[in-house]
């Protein structure tokens, strides 16, 4: 269905198929987090941002890959295919934003847990560091986009695409690696970890809802870029058409 | 204390996301015209 609507670039239908789906996930999971699942003993309340904090942050780490997924299409047929490297380019940039969105919200959510459970807002261990590594090379690769002129443009954002691509691990990994401030892994960190299983509908409605959201954002955005590049393309033409014209 | 790191937290979340999304509309619109 998504590639359909990739491939018709039809940005109502993506609108109205998608957001009411999103919103409705979404509003269950609120609706859990805040009103179902338990109080956790130690940290109370604020323990409920865990249910927008992680979600976030994974659709954070998830995201840089459809952008280096795009990013590396782009490079392999800008020469070979070069409208539909155009294509793939729309959709890495559709993939940062969503990206850049995603981390900002981890980072911001993140400081104001720290401050609420562990009295600082931030500390120089190496799950926050990484991930704001990550979010400085999704600000560097949105302001390159942006701020230079020319045609290489493209073909350098797509190679600092890597670089973010490769930070992504790294800041998965870096709970697992290294002792940190942050906690250790929730999910897949071994014997005794988790979460309690009143806690688990709340996270996987949250988790569920930010994913069709990511898509949906991507598509929409995808879909406006690609919008764009037709109407410079058209305008390109017209004046290529009228100096054609003049020099008649 | 949590209380108000909580609320600013899920306000932050819903007007970033909501931003985000209303950016992406208004240039359809610019587009459009």
């Amino acid at each position: 269905m998504i590639c359909g609507l990739l491939l018709r670039n039809d940005m109502r239908k993506t609108l109205f198929i998608g957001l009411p789906i999103a919103l409705a996930i979404l509003a269950v999971g609120f609706y859990q987090a805040i009103f179902v699942a338990p109080t956790e003993a130690t940290m109370g309340e604020v323990q409920r941002i865990f249910y927008y904090h992680v979600p976030s942050a994974i659709m954070a780490l998830l995201f840089p890959y459809v952008n280096f997924a795009a990013s590396a299409a782009y490079l392999l047929i800008r020469r070979s295919n070069p409208l539909r490297a155009q294509a793939a380019d729309a959709l890495a940039l559709a993939a940062a934003e969503v990206t850049l969105v995603f981390a900002s919200i981890g980072l911001a959510t993140g400081m104001l847990w720290g401050r609420a459970a562990w009295g600082i807002w931030w500390t120089w261990d190496a799950r926050l560091t990484s991930f704001l590594m990550l979010w400085l090379l999704y600000v560097s690769y949105l302001l390159l986009r942006r701020f230079t002129a020319g045609g290489q443009t493209q073909t350098l954002a797509a190679v600092l695409s890597v670089f973010a691509a490769i930070d992504v691990p790294i800041v998965y990994m870096s709970i697992r690696w290294w002792r940190t401030q942050h906690p250790s892994p929730v999910f897949f960190g071994g014997p005794d970890t988790g979460i309690d299983a009143h806690m688990m509908p709340a996270f996987l409605f949250n988790v569920a809802g930010w994913f069709v959201w990511g898509v949906l954002l991507v598509t929409l955005r995808y879909q406006l870029q690609r919008k764009r590049q037709r109407a410079e393309q058209d305008a390109t033409l017209r004046a290529l058409e009228t100096t054609l014209q003049s020099v008649r | 204390m949590g209380h108000r790191h909580l609320v600013i937290a899920y306000i932050f979340v819903w007007t970033l996301q909501l931003g985000y999304l209303s950016s992406i509309l208004l240039g359809w619109r610019r587009l459009r015209k």
